[in-house]
């Protein structure tokens, strides 16, 4: 045993000594809540409870009163106190993590703040004035949102305290950068992209962000957001097409058609019902572009619309613009030939997994296929329904895609306009003349909350804990 | 055991159309517009007009073949589109193909603090469509793009910012799905590989990756295809036609042409369809199985 | 190598895979652990490899403390159940994958590689994949692999159990003489008794996660700790009645209906402490006499050599090994006699040994 750490030690560190670990976290605790509250203070107290941490000589100063957050953040001392402070932290967690005090949670706030301290820093000695020139909304959310970033760490790192149990997992720097290496490129783009634009939603639907406004400061306006949402003429007209929207593409088509081509496909033979489960794919990965061109292509008038022809074969007078004419029908068949597949695949699957005795035993007790349907396949597909069901009605009400590329909302005012594309409407798309950024995130962050309250109560259904095994290693 | 005895001819007759025929007669008619709206693209493209179906020439008779239509080709913007996209696609294979075989890595096979919680969250996510955070997207965008030297490749306005927007809400999937192929290697190959001196680092890249190599050309096709056909990220973060993708210039292109010669948008489109026709002829099972697979084992 | 276990536990929740495993190996000796599936033997051994971080406890390897030590760096080699070998390599890849990861000399690499390939006798198959050698070509493979670093233990997880009979006879002879050789301390968990009977130098007998005994496979045959072990080690498996044991005159009977045997004074002694005990007895150490307990054949079953006949003795079932010359057929009235010299007594309720305390 040559090869032996020196360093592997017998004995675990005691309560005393983990416990001190944990002590060295907390000035991270202190760098997140400062660097949370400062920039926006400002706001909210117009700079008075600024200036009493900050002293006399900062008042004086005309940055103070009349420059942007960011401006502000770098006329006082605290912005050369913030990276100190981090690295000072980086220095004792550090310190904390080398005598194998910390656990995998502290570790990874290390590495987080060292992170953050090198954008604080970095921030700190660029031409951030150009930066703030361009997009001064931008950097004011983001000095605010690395201080929610940071005040999660410490909340993780609190939470770290009570859980662990220090003899089952003692944590090397190896493992440790083992784990967190292979998730951290996943994690950056996911806080990013993910966990950072929930919050900015939720800020930005209580501020009055729009490009009307882009060049002054923004400010907060509590619920206003919410209440003029409410209170829109066509609030009523917005719901109603959201509900009609989800509940007929998902009964007829993202539901209903899958179970029936499931069914089908199924029940002829192997080769034949993969052609057609091959076929159905073909809307789902046509370029969105390109799928709606051709479905505008049914729907015109004569001479171009093929809709129109057909009609014209069978000796139809009435050929009108179909999408005027029914808006609604195809909305809905646009939608759910797409959506269509992805039920049919998890119930083919379900069906094709359900044994062949059982079918055969039914078969000789002289059951009709109908009757087979009925008493045998479909109770024993209930998970997969419900499972499409909510998946599904999660992703109809977020969606609005294909509806922004065939109707965008109309015709006229409103008819196909569903809850998340009047949120894209009011917050992104050019032709309203404003982007109101503020007005759409408050629209866009009730779905947010509709589909975390959603996915929560989806993963207790299909019972989440148990279709998660452990892993059979425990090495990092 | 006491119908069926006797059975008239008529009977079985109609059982047999009730049993055999009919599925494919309804499973016909339900794909019917599908088939129809690609047979308008195909016949579309190479004929001077359309009426319905019917192709027609510059006399109103049926016929007219021409190749007309793909004269767009000579216009150095669609190229630039093309390379846009064709950029963000293999943008999408990399990024999502590297990061989710990391993380789907560390999710099934590593046993860490909060590997429970993460896993949760992957899935929660997976049900967050990319279109609820548009705007907040558009923010962090705006931001990224205030930031020297990174954000004049990956902020606002740029090729490299609509890829990584993909990319990162294409991982909730990719990252699910890569785990379920993680979860059936072998646990005695990998603790026989930690044991001859491997490190989890070693063990992935020479060990599991190899074994998985069909799974992640799945999904890397996946990614192609998706990247390749994206409208809404790339029409939302971008402006002008310098960064404009495919499906964005052919949107532009559609809503610009008159109705008549549509011919040269079905062409368009043709051409958009190329790579993912290849792909689809060819990688149909893994396909299929990607398509359903994000709800692998129920969730 | 000397391994030590000291109070070793691994607990998943609530649920103890390993609870309290306390032994101690020796430089060189070959190690069994026996146990039916489940019983937390191949749990033990994946902490020794450090696969598994035991929950409480320390693994000493020569003195030393490995808790915290990786797999990689604790000079073990292992083979597995399922080979483990990997599919993309070949051979000759596949055993020297352990030194291309020790940066070993790529001149030192192959002739330690050919050695290994060579002893193994797999020498002339080095450019093939696993999927192309039959089970034993690939348990070779895998034994090359964790021999070619040389390492200081050895450890094998049920490593015949996927190969048919004939050659899991011969390849249990071959690791044995291979350990001789080469004096590596090993661990090796099997749940077949024979496996272990033949090739330790002491047996660790395992159940529910507890270790049961640990003992030389001659001594847990002759002197059975617990009820598990008598009944585990050895095949047919150990006879078991309820008996009380008294003593009358000068010497020690075992007595319930329709049997009253006379046992050896010194354990008749021991067992009769207790008023009532299991008697277990070893169907070799039942013979089918002219004189003794009267019982009815209840089934035979040849075994090729000796027939097993299965006796009824008011009420209950005697495993016997038989002559097949007998011609025992079912329904048979015999007379069988016990070897008492070998008979061993149980606590009932404890089911310890009322013998060897």
């Amino acid at each position: 045993m040559s090869s032996t750490t020196p360093s592997m030690t017998a004995v675990l560190p005691s309560k005393k000594t983990r416990l001190s670990g944990h002590i060295l976290a907390i000035p991270g605790a202190v760098v997140a809540l400062i660097s949370f509250f400062l920039p926006w203070l400002d706001y909210v107290a117009n700079g008075t409870v600024f200036l009493s941490l900050t002293g006399r000589e900062a008042a004086s100063s005309p940055a103070i009163t009349t420059g942007s957050g960011a401006e502000l953040f770098r006329a006082t001392p605290t912005a050369y106190l913030v990276p100190l402070l981090g690295l000072v932290v980086l220095a004792l967690t550090a310190l904390a993590f080398w005598r194998g005090y910390v656990t995998e949670w502290d570790g990874f706030a290390l590495i987080s703040l060292g992170i953050v301290t090198l954008i604080f820093v970095w921030l700190q000695f660029t031409n951030a004035q150009e930066l703030a020139d361009k997009a001064n909304t931008a950097v004011q959310s983001g000095y605010g949102l690395i201080g929610v970033y940071l005040a999660l760490l410490a909340t993780i790192i609190g939470g770290s305290l009570h859980v662990r149990t220090a003899t089952e997992r003692k944590p090397s720097l190896r493992g440790l950068l083992s784990a967190w290496g292979f998730m951290s490129p996943g994690m950056l783009l996911i806080l990013v992209f993910f966990i950072i634009p929930v919050i900015i939603t939720l800020v930005l639907s209580l501020t009055d962000l729009a490009s009307s406004n882009f060049s002054e400061p923004w400010h907060f306006v509590g619920l206003d957001n919410y209440k003029r949402m409410f209170s829109d003429t066509f609030f009523p007209k917005i719901l109603g097409n959201t509900f009609r929207y989800v509940i007929l593409t998902l009964g007829f088509f993202n539901v209903g058609l899958a179970l029936v081509l499931a069914l089908l496909t199924t029940h002829i033979s192997r080769r034949a019902g993969f052609i057609f489960r091959i076929l159905w794919l073909l809307p789902r990965i046509t370029p969105s572009v390109v799928y709606i061109v051709m479905w505008r292509r049914f729907v015109q008038v004569p001479p171009h619309g093929i809709i129109n022809q057909f009609i014209g074969w069978f000796g139809g007078e009435y050929q009108p613009y179909w999408l005027n004419e029914a808006p609604w029908l195809f909305v809905v068949m646009v939608n759910g030939f797409v959506g269509a597949s992805f039920g049919m695949i998890i119930f083919s699957s379900a069906i094709e997994a359900i044994p062949k005795d059982v079918m055969t035993a039914a078969k000789v007790d002289g059951a009709s296929a109908l009757q087979i349907i009925r008493d045998i396949t479909l109770p024993l597909l209930k998970w997969p329904l419900l499972f499409v069901t909510t998946y599904q009605t999660l992703s109809l009400l977020v969606s609005f895609e294909y509806i922004l590329l065939l109707t965008g909302g109309g015709p006229g005012l409103y008819t196909t306009e569903v809850w998340s594309l009047t949120a894209y409407n009011r917050a992104l798309a050019t032709y309203f003349g404003s982007n109101q950024w503020g007005y759409g995130a408050a629209w866009m962050f009730v779905l947010v909350v509709i589909g975390a309250t959603l996915a929560t109560i989806y993963l207790r259904v299909f019972r989440f804990d148990d279709l998660v095994a452990e892993p059979k290693i425990d090495v990092l | 055991m006491t119908t069926g005895t006797i059975e008239t001819g008529r009977k079985a007759g109609l059982q047999r159309f009730l049993g055999q025929t009919l599925p494919y007669i309804l499973l016909i008619i339900t794909i019917l517009p599908i088939i129809i709206g690609y047979a308008w693209i195909l016949i579309a493209t190479f004929s001077v007009r359309t009426e319905g179906l019917v192709p027609k020439d510059a006399n109103g008779n049926i016929g007219g073949f021409t190749l007309q239509n793909w004269s767009f080709l000579n216009d150095p913007m669609i190229w630039r589109a093309t390379l846009n996209s064709f950029t963000i696609a293999i943008g999408m294979v990399i990024g999502v193909g590297v990061v989710s075989t990391l993380m789907g890595y560390a999710l099934s096979r590593m046993n860490f603090a909060g590997r429970k919680g993460l896993l949760g969250m992957i899935i929660v996510l997976q049900a967050f469509r990319a279109e609820m955070l548009l705007i907040a997207i558009f923010q962090v965008l705006v931001f990224i793009a205030g930031i020297p030297l990174i954000g004049k490749s990956f902020g606002f306005n740029t090729v490299g910012g609509v890829a990584f927007v993909m990319i990162a809400l294409q991982l909730p999937l990719g990252v699910w799905l890569m785990k379920g192929f993680f979860d059936n290697i072998s646990w005695d190959m990998e603790r026989a590989a930690l044991i001859d001196g491997a490190s989890r680092f070693r063990v992935w890249w020479e060990i599991i990756i190899p074994l998985i190599k069909p799974g992640i050309a799945a999904l890397a096709i996946f990614n192609f295809i998706q990247g390749w056909s994206n409208y809404l990220i790339a029409a939302t973060f971008t402006i002008g036609t310098k960064v404009s993708t495919l499906p964005v210039f052919l949107n532009q292109f559609s809503g610009d042409t008159s109705l008549a010669s549509w011919n040269s948008v079905a062409a368009l489109g043709m051409f958009q369809l190329i790579p993912v026709m290849i792909f689809f002829i060819f990688t149909q099972e893994a396909l299929l199985s990607i398509y359903g697979g994000g709800a692998k084992g129920g969730v | 190598m000397k391994v030590e276990l000291e109070n070793l536990s691994k607990r998943w929740g609530n649920v103890y895979g390993a609870r309290g495993v306390d032994l101690d190996i020796k430089d060189g000796e070959f190690v069994v652990f026996l146990g039916p599936s489940g019983c937390g033997k191949t749990t033990t051994l994946l902490m020794v490899a450090g696969i598994y971080k035991p929950s409480e406890g320390l693994i000493h390897f020569d003195g030393q403390v490995v808790n915290t030590v990786a797999p990689k760096d604790r000079n073990i080699g292992m083979v597995f159940q399922s080979y483990a070998l990997y599919p993309h390599m070949d051979v000759f890849h596949n055993i020297s994958y352990p030194l291309k990861l020790q940066k070993a000399p790529k001149a030192e690499m192959e002739e330690r590689t050919q050695r290994v390939a060579d002893m193994m006798g797999i020498g002339h198959l080095m450019e093939r994949k696993p999927a192309m050698l039959s089970g034993g070509q690939q348990q070779r493979v895998a034994l090359g692999r964790a021999l070619v670093k040389e390492p200081g233990l050895l450890l094998f997880d049920e490593p015949l159990s996927n190969l048919d009979a004939r050659l899991r006879l011969s390849m249990r002879s071959e690791i044995k003489r291979l350990q001789l050789e080469l004096g590596i301390t090993s661990i090796y968990v099997t749940h077949d008794q024979v496996e272990a009977m033949t090739m330790a130098d002491r047996i660790a007998v395992m159940k529910d996660g507890q270790l049961q005994a640990f003992a030389t496979p001659e001594e847990l045959y002759d002197r059975p700790r617990t009820m598990f072990i008598g009944g585990f080690v050895g095949n047919p498996p150990m006879n078991f009645a309820e008996v009380a044991v008294s003593r009358r005159n000068d010497s020690f009977h075992a007595r319930r209906e329709g049997l009253d045997v006379v046992v050896p004074s010194d354990r008749g002694e021991k067992a009769s402490a207790s008023d009532k005990g299991i008697m277990g007895i070893r169907p070799e150490d039942v013979t089918i006499a002219d004189e003794g307990v009267s019982g009815e054949v209840f089934v035979v079953e040849p075994l090729g050599r000796d027939h097993l006949v299965t006796v009824d003795i008011a009420g209950i079932y005697v495993h016997v090994l038989a002559d097949p010359a007998l011609g025992l057929h079912i329904g048979d009235k015999v007379k069988v006699n016990f070897n008492t010299s070998k008979v061993q007594f149980f606590n009932p309720e404890t089911e310890q040994s009322l013998l060897w305390a």
